[in-house]
């Protein structure tokens, strides 16, 4: 059991904007996540067209409370990351750069216009694998900007997550009304790595 | 027989044994006070050994005739050596002993009596006081139900806050220490006086020695944290800078010391909090003379003997004299009471009966940095006491506290050694309240919250952004 007061305020840097479209953003993740059996998964591509920090902020309590445990996290982007990496130990944000490989939890968030280079992807796919081995979870955050070709773009990461891990389109997600009547899913298989 | 050591060496050479030779020189070089004479005849030995052939008895005799006092020719067998090499040990440390009374005797008149202790606790350091000549009896011996015995032990062991903690590191037993180590700030003082809280309220004898702070201002935090620990209101919950600021209310004034007197009702005199104005404890025999009067008092009050002692914190004890000797550094010095306490956990004032202790120490700058880095987080290893290295060796369980900068009211609980049980993958994340002197979840209802109540939508998410 945490504490509520806690863990509240350990997440409480997330909320930004106004608070009741916080909440309901916030409240549609949850639901997502209870709607599917997540406890086992160690990273999550998610693909999203709206704010990211509710989404961050639903996963961040989730995984505390099925942990039972205050997770550290640390958020960070995809294009900050590549620039971090090229740096030399001098120079380079050491305390974040720690973090981004030894957090509890690590959100990274994407959009098209981190996709400069492919060694991003690969970079990406190798810190994930690295946090996996050591049990941290992983959320990658791709921002919708075109709604067309964003699945197009990203293949490679899209496609390591399916096989080893788990994608969610939140743009396909059904309001969390219509959904609570959903059974939870059962252990995913390899088709149904796609949410 | 007073045997000499001529007489040993020469019946050494006899044995004609090179290796027997060099072991028991070794152990007579070590042991025994030897005179130049002596030390040039085992020179001598020990070079014709490395040439491959201990000398002959005849050649010693002869090369050193003048020092031959063995007229008789007598010779010691094999077997009898030892007991002649502890015949002399015995001999040379009753003249030491005499020596010193003597001198003693003369210059007392001339010393303090912090001096004399000084000096009586160095002569009780003698090999013919300190030995043991009764032969123990084997541990090793028939018992009707040796696992019962067995559990009984850990079933008697002491709480140490938590049944988490517990869950890895077990009960603290008799015979045990427990050190509590952390950094400046880590809540040392808080984790240590709650153990003895809920020991003493579960009916064992404690003594609580504050170095580190006035008995006032730990009756103060021993208060709040009773509060804090039955309390189910948060309103009824009293802040440490209320009493300290003189803010509390009359209502306030008087539920502090409705829970004072409940607190004195409930742990009945067995929670002796003692500072350094009320004991002497420059020596280990001040400190004898301390733990008999605590455990007298126990045997007064509450009709049974002292179970644990909490030392807070041993560095306090580094302006001491401890056992007496010349130490070359602070370190030898607290080793020394390290190695004091152990020994009184075993064998509590030679009474043969075993006790607690649980040791608050501090940690070194080091470990701290590196258990603050994100990768190592609150996870300080073995080597992370600062005040002495004895305490590694010394200690059952070594309990680590750091403070999470990162998350409010929480604190990280490591146990890098864990002889009863096992070391935690990851360090035990604790809530803490500085405020109310109180480690642990509060038991308030309604601020608790499990996976479970957050599916089910018991408690929403919308409360949780709000509580936030």
């Amino acid at each position: 059991m945490l504490n509520k007061f806690i863990l509240a305020g350990k997440f409480k840097p997330l909320i930004t904007g106004p608070r009741d479209k916080f909440v309901k953003k916030a409240d549609q993740v949850r639901s997502v996540i209870f709607n599917n059996n997540l406890s086992d998964v160690k990273a999550i591509l998610l693909y999203g067209s709206d704010t990211r920090e509710p989404v961050y902020y639903a996963f961040g309590i989730y995984y505390s409370l099925l942990k039972d445990r205050v997770l550290d996290y640390a958020i960070t982007t995809g294009q900050h990351f590549i620039n971090q990496h090229f740096l030399t130990e001098a120079t380079r944000d050491l305390d974040l750069y720690g973090k981004i490989y030894s957090s509890d939890l690590l959100f990274i968030s994407l959009s098209q216009f981190d996709y400069t280079s492919d060694y991003l992807e690969s970079l990406l796919i190798d810190l994930v694998d690295t946090r996996s081995t050591n049990n941290k979870i992983t959320i990658i955050h791709y921002d919708i900007l075109d709604t067309k070709n964003y699945m197009h773009t990203t293949k490679k990461l899209s496609d390591y997550f399916l096989s080893n891990h788990i994608v969610i389109d939140l743009t396909k997600q059904s309001k969390p009304s219509q959904q609570t009547s959903n059974t939870k899913a059962q252990t995913k298989k390899a088709s149904e790595r796609f949410i | 027989m007073e045997y000499t050591v001529f007489t040993v060496l020469t019946s050494l050479l006899a044995t004609e044994d090179n290796k027997f030779i060099s072991a028991k020189i070794e152990e007579l070089e070590n042991q025994i006070n030897l005179n130049e004479v002596e030390r040039q005849i085992i020179t001598d030995i020990k070079y014709n050994l490395q040439l491959g052939q201990a000398p002959s008895v005849a050649y010693i005799k002869q090369k050193y005739s003048y020092a031959d006092t063995n007229v008789l020719g007598v010779v010691i067998t094999r077997d009898a050596i030892d007991s002649a090499i502890r015949s002399i040990i015995i001999s040379q440390s009753q003249a030491q002993l005499k020596k010193d009374l003597v001198t003693l005797g003369s210059i007392a008149n001339n010393l303090t009596p912090e001096e004399l202790k000084i000096k009586i606790n160095s002569i009780l350091e003698n090999k013919i006081l300190t030995s043991h000549t009764a032969i123990p009896k084997n541990n090793l011996k028939a018992m009707p139900d040796p696992y019962n015995q067995l559990q009984q032990r850990s079933v008697e062991g002491l709480s140490i806050i938590s049944r988490r903690i517990e869950a890895h590191a077990g009960k603290a037993a008799a015979g045990t220490i427990i050190s509590i180590l952390g950094f400046a700030g880590s809540f040392k003082s808080t984790f240590a006086l709650q153990t003895a809280y809920e020991n003493a309220m579960a009916g064992k004898n404690v003594l609580y020695i504050a170095l580190e702070s006035t008995a006032e201002a730990l009756i103060n935090k021993l208060v709040l944290c009773h509060i804090a620990s039955t309390s189910n209101n948060r309103k009824d919950l009293i802040n440490n800078s209320w009493v300290r600021d003189r803010k509390l209310t009359p209502e306030q004034q008087e539920f502090y010391n409705n829970k004072y007197h409940e607190l004195l009702n409930k742990i009945s005199n067995r929670l002796i909090i003692w500072d350094e104005k009320d004991i002497v404890y420059n020596t280990f025999l001040d400190m004898n003379d301390t733990l008999k009067k605590a455990n007298d008092l126990f045997k007064e009050t509450t009709g049974s003997e002292l179970d644990a002692i909490v030392l807070d914190q041993l560095a306090l004890l580094k302006f001491t004299a401890a056992g007496g000797k010349r130490y070359n550094s602070v370190t030898d010095l607290l080793n020394d009471w390290v190695s004091y306490f152990r020994k009184q956990s075993l064998n509590f004032l030679d009474s043969g009966r075993q006790i607690t202790i649980f040791l608050v120490s501090q940690i070194n700058r080091e470990s701290y940095l590196e258990a603050s880095k994100p990768k190592k987080k609150g996870r300080y290893d073995i080597t992370c006491a600062s005040d002495a290295n004895e305490i590694e060796r010394a200690s059952e369980t070594m309990i680590t506290l750091y403070k999470d900068l990162d998350t409010a009211n929480t604190l990280l609980i490591n146990i890098p050694k864990a002889r009863s049980g096992d070391v935690p993958d990851n360090p035990l994340q604790f809530e803490v309240y500085g405020e109310y002197s109180y480690i642990g979840s509060l038991n308030i209802s309604g601020e608790g919250i499990t996976a479970d109540d957050f599916s089910k939508d018991i408690i929403s998410l919308e409360s949780l952004i709000n509580a936030g």
